[in-house]
């Protein structure tokens, strides 16, 4: 019966169930809920890693959606609305937990790092074509906090280095550099384990 | 140009292009054309990237529990008459044909889930009871609803038979649900059921009326 109730709540149009969720709707609530849980979710999860937290940010994130949402006009599309209220949840939490989002300035001279100039002349191949969503989440998971929540924000989600910025403190010039950092350590890590496959066959 | 000069700037120029040094030092240098090709690469595998994971069915509890306690919820509806359809103010919304479609396929699959379990509810009877009970599987199209329909057909012809299907399906599921609630009162599940079925017929007239006010 719970099933059924579930399949009937989609079939109200987003519009629809937001003008009556604004009113306390508790089904529209929950349509709102089913329509954009996995998105919120699986942002929550990337940006931090970790599943217990990224429950725990999803539900923030919709109950603040939820004692806001009558001031949602329309001005944008509403999961915009929603992607944007989610990111400012988990870095409010994040700066709440003292955690590093990023190193905010070049606290470290570039070659102290693993740095471009280890990769001058020392590739015959490229990645194109071998890498897979699977091995590509899995390095991502693996990155570190700063250069995960940049990578996540720009290449996955979509911001602008502009917004970035805005949202975390820094400068443009800095989020393009932690997300350049971001994507190297990427490439290392998806080499190696293509390294790591070729060897074991 | 050297490698190392290149891969300095490269952060900065990746997205917009470097100067004409730049440029030309990436098209005569296989390995930082090969670095940028990586880097391009993960960018764009990155962005096909989809959400593929539910959090638990916990999280909905929280916020519900959340909802009611900070009084963000009306109450559960009780049981009423059927709610007159109402106009409402026209709305941006997705294409007619993809909303028709849309509501239609859900309510043939809820039609048919609910049918499906109000028929095992009824095998369960005895053969006698059940006899005297059987409904049609698709309940006819009452007055109202045939008229709008024709509101529907005088501004949007293709949506009709969308809308029609919709509306039967519906009404297939209220005639159920109401034969649940008639063979046992008592039964919340019917009776949460009905309202459901109510409640969407409701929404099919005013995404119809909407339409016709456009």
């Amino acid at each position: 019966m719970t099933q059924a109730k579930k399949i009937i709540a989609p079939g109200l149009s987003e519009a629809e169930a937001i003008d009556r969720a604004k009113r306390g709707d508790a089904e529209s609530f929950e349509a709102l809920y089913g329509l954009h849980k996995r998105r919120v979710y699986s942002l929550c999860l990337r940006m931090t890693g970790n599943t217990a937290e990224a429950e725990d940010l999803t539900q923030e994130a919709f109950l603040q959606l939820y004692r806001k949402i009558a001031t949602f006009r329309g001005e944008s599309a509403f999961s915009t609305w929603l992607h944007r209220l989610t990111v400012n949840v988990v870095l409010m939490r994040l700066r709440k937990k003292g955690l590093p989002e990023v190193s905010l300035e070049e606290t470290m001279e570039p070659q102290q790092e693993d740095g471009p100039k280890r990769d001058i002349g020392a590739r015959d191949d490229v990645l194109a074509g071998s890498i897979d969503r699977i091995n590509l989440e899995r390095a991502i998971e693996s990155l570190p906090p700063g250069y995960r929540i940049i990578f996540v924000l720009h290449d996955i989600e979509g911001y602008e280095h502009n917004e970035i910025a805005e949202m975390m403190g820094c400068s443009i010039g800095n989020s393009k550099s932690q997300l350049h950092k971001a994507r190297m350590k990427l490439r290392d890590l998806l080499t190696l384990s293509r390294a790591e496959k070729a060897g074991r066959r | 140009m050297t490698c190392a000069e290149f891969q300095e700037v490269l952060p900065y120029i990746i997205e917009g292009g470097g100067n004409a040094d730049e440029e030309e030092h990436l098209k005569s240098c296989q390995a930082c054309s090969g670095l940028v090709s990586d880097l391009k690469y993960i960018a764009e595998q990155a962005r096909s990237l989809v959400p593929m994971v539910d959090p638990s069915p916990r999280v909905w509890e929280g916020i519900q529990s959340s909802l009611e306690r900070e009084g963000l919820v009306r109450p559960a509806r009780g049981m009423g008459r059927f709610p007159a359809p109402v106009a409402v103010i026209p709305r941006r919304s997705a294409t007619t044909k993809y909303l028709a479609a849309a509501a239609a396929l859900l309510l043939v699959a809820v039609g048919l889930l609910m049918y499906s379990g109000t028929r095992k509810e009824a095998a369960t009877q005895p053969v006698t009871a059940r006899s005297s009970e059987v409904v049609p599987v698709v309940a006819a199209l009452d007055d109202d609803d045939q008229q709008l329909l024709q509101q529907v057909a005088d501004h949007a012809p293709a949506a009709r038979a969308a809308y029609a299907d919709s509306l039967a399906t519906v009404n297939a599921y209220i005639t159920d649900a109401r034969n649940a609630v008639a063979k046992d009162p008592a039964d919340h599940q019917a009776r949460a059921h009905l309202r459901s079925a109510y409640d969407q017929k409701s929404m099919l007239y005013q995404m119809a009326l909407a339409r016709s006010l456009r």
